[in-house]
């Protein structure tokens, strides 16, 4: 049996759930702190809008917008894409060390700690997964996003954003994603078919109580832990405002430039199945998203595993052609019903990226190993 | 260059078994670079910010950091020494550590300060490299780390 260290907290600021969080990493850092492991759940005051690690801030949130509404901004020392967090979404902080986890390869990281979160699901009923590395998702629709952070002391922070309930709407008006630049009626009904929340899930409202106490105890299953509640000390709390002044809230750090270009792109393509819709994210030549709309909504579970598929993956036709054929050869019966062929879909992808690319004058330096898409298709709408 | 499967092994270099870099040493210099296994297994990477030119690193120290899908992580040192040049190619295509991981994807150049010591802990030679990268490889495969 052994002691995490327990932290509650509510209604957080953004830079001092993003310091407390880096805090309890400079804490694990010896391995030598009186808990190995501290266990921190809480959540944002309506609302943080939180970019990645190295994201450019200003292309992916929406700053003006955040401003007129009172959202704070932050960014974050883990990876990934821009976030809304608030009152219906739960951080998951765990830190702790090498020395009490020892780890070869991150994606150990990564099924360790998100079990107990899986775990959690399970007890309300709701059947979660791992999608890819860094998701978890209830029939192909993400319920959280995971990340991980780890430092050359051997310090780690595993963290997760658990979808207790989402406000599809204030994310669209503040998230820069693709689809939001290009008019669509169709793209709140889009983000749902992609995104869901426990209450969703369950069919009726769970209070962030209930949410944390079941999370606390699944931690404690899966660890065999006691938990030994121990908020933040006074010393603590001059220690995490003193990184919110030095750090999350300078512009610096805010505002840091990224040397990658982030750019968007949509393609429009009339298909057998209607009009496709295909939007996408990059960042230099990283696929950050793909998000595939039409009038085809019964097979968007084929889309979305194409979509996770290309998530983080390089901007290269043949891995988009690759990821394509794999989701459509793994799903034959949703393949079928839809009519279309793969190259149809990665063709659109890939017209999309080159879209994005040539809006931004970008001149494409990955594979060498790029054949130029055939415009001569009469299927082709031009944008 | 060698074949191990579908990874093409340069066994001229040296290696950093734990952080999997491979480190070509000329007189005091050395130019380090990710293994073509780590770079697999890692995902595409999406960012990689390397402290300025200048600074010096004891070996294990972190020198900057890297992203490789919501990975966040340190790069560190295998020797110790002074960072004379950064790749900036890299910091703004880390794609090139993908698809180029011994060439156009190297990270940094160092000189160094303790190599007579420092580069026994590395392992070369071309039977010892074969053998350790299809052992990793295995391990990798064993494990489920290879990106598919």
């Amino acid at each position: 049996m052994t002691t995490f260290r327990y932290i509650n907290e509510h209604n957080t600021t953004a830079s001092y759930g993003l310091a407390a969080d880096e805090y309890l990493m400079q804490y694990h850092q010896s391995g030598k702190a009186p808990y190995a492991t501290t266990l921190r759940l809480y959540n944002y005051k309506d609302y943080a809008v939180l970019a990645g690690r190295f994201q450019d801030l200003a292309a992916e949130i929406d700053v003006e917008a955040c401003n007129r509404k009172g959202f704070e901004v932050g960014r974050r020392l883990t990876g990934g894409g821009a976030i809304l967090m608030g009152s219906g979404q739960l951080g998951i902080c765990l830190a702790t060390s090498a020395q009490t986890y020892p780890w070869e390869h991150i994606s150990e990281l990564y099924l360790l700690f998100a079990q107990p979160v899986i775990d959690a699901l399970l007890k309300l009923g709701i059947n979660a997964s791992f999608r890819g590395k860094n998701d978890l998702e209830v029939n192909g629709k993400k319920i959280a996003g995971l990340g991980v952070h780890v430092d050359a002391s051997g310090a780690i922070q595993f963290h997760t954003s658990l979808l207790v309930e989402l406000d599809t709407s204030q994310m669209l008006e503040v998230l820069k994603i693709p689809i939001q630049k290009y008019a669509d009626k169709k793209k709140i009904a889009s983000i749902e078919q992609r995104i869901t929340t426990i209450n969703r899930e369950i069919g009726h409202p769970v209070s962030m109580q209930e949410v944390t106490q079941l999370v606390k105890e699944s931690f404690a299953e899966a660890f065999e832990a006691t938990f030994h509640h121990r908020p933040f000390q006074a010393a603590e709390k001059h220690a995490i405002q003193k990184l919110e002044q030095s750090r999350y809230l300078t512009e610096a750090w805010l505002f840091q430039n990224s040397p990658q270009k982030d750019m968007t792109g949509m393609s429009l393509k009339k298909t057998p199945a209607g009009l496709m819709r295909t939007y996408i994210g990059l960042k230099g030549e990283v696929i950050k998203s793909v998000l595939i709309t039409g009038d085809f909504f019964e097979q968007a579970e084929l889309f979305t595993q194409i979509e996770t598929e290309l998530k983080w993956a390089p901007l290269d036709k043949k891995v988009i052609d690759r990821a394509v054929e794999k989701v459509f050869a793994a799903s034959p019966s949703l393949a079928s019903a839809i009519g279309l062929v793969p190259v149809v879909v990665s063709e659109a992808i890939w017209l999309a990226a080159q879209r994005a690319m040539a809006a931004e004058r970008y001149t494409y330096k990955g594979s060498c190993y790029y054949p130029k898409i055939e415009h001569n298709n009469p299927q082709l709408v031009e944008n | 260059m060698m074949k191990i499967d579908k990874y093409d092994v340069d066994t001229r270099l040296f290696y950093d078994a734990r952080e999997h870099y491979w480190v070509k040493i000329e007189g005091n210099k050395a130019r380090i670079g990710m293994s073509p296994l780590i770079q697999e297994t890692s995902g595409a990477f999406v960012a990689v910010q390397m402290n300025g030119a200048g600074k010096t690193f004891a070996r294990g120290e972190s020198f900057g950091s890297i992203e490789a899908e919501k990975h966040v992580g340190p790069l560190k040192a295998p020797l110790s020494g002074k960072i004379i040049k950064i790749n900036q190619a890299v910091v703004e295509n880390p794609r090139l550590i993908n698809y180029d991981p011994y060439n156009e994807g190297w990270l940094l150049e160092m000189e160094l300060t303790n190599a007579e010591n420092e580069v026994l802990d590395l392992i070369i030679g071309e039977e010892n490299i074969v053998e350790w990268f299809k052992n990793e490889l295995k391990k990798f495969e064993d494990k489920g780390w290879i990106a598919q």
